[in-house]
């Protein structure tokens, strides 16, 4: 009765734990930035746009985990103004980080650990962007897909 | 050096870092309880009835021994790894691994259930690649090796939608072709993409930047050539432990072949003063072949306090043997 009873037990037990997931249970689909004039520094032309927390993430996980980040692309799309050339300018001019952590990661098409942890519910992950440009750079929209990919270990 | 304490023995010797390493051993003694012992590791495939209790709380273990825990403690410590990992992001799959033998001439099949945990319609792709491994990870991004899988392997369908709440299984099939084959482990991961519409910016006369956030989650597909008979080799060593604050990282070294699951593990953390011991468990995880890892695992609040302790940790992955080693922190 008692080895029923705990079958019985294990086969929920079973059940509940299979239900625990790991997952990213809300991702910003997309974020944009605008580098406004007054970011310039007018000596060097160069100018840099950070965005804390650009990108949210929820995680759940049954196991440790890892989240990698890669670009689709080693240049962004640009789609300059009217009349403006068109500017191949590298990815890896696009910055993250987990939020206030450390130093800025350039983005590749390689992919690059940006956190890993142990296993929880409800792991709340945030990424800060920045954007490095100069005045060289055409005005316009600078677009790219960045893949995150997530793993248990 | 080495003791026996009935069923159980040990032998401690070092590392290659000159700190212990101390290998326990379940195979000798006789009696009721060894008896017991033997049918459950027989009942359930594997070597992990033991706990580790210190005899000695001096600066180092000169003696162990080996204590029982009650039956229905272990088979619920035991549930916990029953259930497989799984992964989810808006669209989820409801593992993390999925394990094949490679056999020339014979294929094979497993499937993945695809579910979309979102609150929209997601459309989802799948596609397989290799990877390489590297500091004990998967480098997704080196792709070409000796031992690559991907190029045996088929997913039924590719792409698909998904509306809230629906799940759909897709087959993952296996190819071996006529080989040959190196024994050891060759592998590959699947991903599942999702990707989500979203409201472009239309360009205007600054420098905007879109970014556009594709995600996925991986599974990894394993295929043993030539598999291991089981129990496994002891050939899993820790090559290190480090108190890194909110984490202890315990180093595992795997220099097989083969891919190396660790099932079950525990740390015990037993106070220097004499205080109660403390034990942790450890989540499942892989050791990828030839590499070593590094596992972080939470140091839980309760340990806040207890002051200079000696910290054993052992590692059940399937051989015959747990694979354990010690080191003094505090806490």
């Amino acid at each position: 009765m008692r080895l029923l009873l705990t079958m019985i037990v294990a086969m929920v037990a079973s059940v509940v734990a299979r239900a625990q997931a790991v997952d990213i249970r809300s991702i910003t689909p997309v974020v944009n930035l605008t580098v406004p004039v007054s970011a310039f520094n007018l000596a060097t032309g160069a100018a840099s746009v950070t965005s804390p927390s650009a990108i949210s993430t929820r995680l759940r996980s049954n196991r440790n985990w890892n989240f990698t980040v890669r670009s689709g692309s080693t240049t962004f799309a640009h789609t300059p103004v009217p009349g403006a050339p068109t500017t191949s300018k590298p990815v890896s001019q696009l910055l993250i980080r987990e939020n206030g952590a450390g130093s800025f990661l350039p983005i590749s098409t390689s992919n690059v650990v940006i956190a890993s942890g142990p296993n929880g519910n409800n792991i709340d992950r945030d990424f800060d962007l920045r954007f490095d440009t100069t005045l060289d750079d055409s005005p316009g929209q600078y677009a790219v897909t960045l893949v995150f990919t997530l793993v248990t270990l | 050096m080495s003791f026996e304490s009935g069923e159980h023995s040990a032998t401690w010797g070092k590392s290659v870092i000159g700190w212990p390493v101390i290998s326990f051993s379940r195979t000798a003694g006789t009696g009721l309880f060894p008896a017991l012992f033997k049918l459950w590791t027989l009942c359930r495939g594997s070597h992990r009835r033991a706990g580790l209790r210190p005899a000695d709380a001096g600066r180092r273990f000169d003696r162990l021994t080996v204590c029982k825990r009650p039956a229905l403690l272990n088979f619920s410590i035991l549930l916990l790894f029953l259930a497989a990992p799984v992964l989810e992001a808006f669209v989820g799959v409801d593992r993390g691994e999925l394990l094949f033998k490679l056999v020339p001439g014979h294929g094979a099949a497993s499937t993945v259930t695809v579910t979309n945990s979102g609150t929209e319609l997601s459309t989802v792709s799948l596609s397989i690649e290799d990877f390489k491994i590297a500091d004990g990870r998967p480098n997704f991004s080196a792709q070409e090796h000796s031992r690559a899988l991907a190029s045996r392997l088929t997913v039924f369908p590719t792409s698909f939608e998904l509306k809230a709440g629906e799940s759909r299984e897709v087959q993952v099939l296996l190819d071996p072709g006529d080989g040959p084959f190196e024994a050891g482990t060759y592998w590959a991961v699947v991903f599942v993409q999702t990707s989500r519409l979203a409201d472009m910016v239309p360009p205007g006369g600054d420098r905007q930047v879109q970014v556009r956030v594709v995600e996925r989650v991986g599974v990894f597909a394993f295929a043993d050539a030539e598999p291991e008979p089981r129990p496994l080799p002891a050939d899993v060593e820790i090559t290190g432990l480090e108190n890194a604050g909110k984490n202890l990282v315990v180093s595992v070294k795997n220099p097989s072949r083969y891919l190396r699951l660790v099932t079950e593990g525990y740390v015990l953390a037993t106070p220097l003063d004499g205080g109660a011991a403390q034990r942790w468990p450890m989540q499942t995880f892989r050791v990828l072949p030839d590499s070593v890892v590094r596992m972080e695992i939470p140091v839980p609040e309760a340990a806040a306090g207890m002051g200079r302790c000696n910290v054993l940790v052992a590692l059940d992955y399937g051989a015959d043997e747990l694979v354990a080693g010690e080191q003094e922190f505090e806490f």
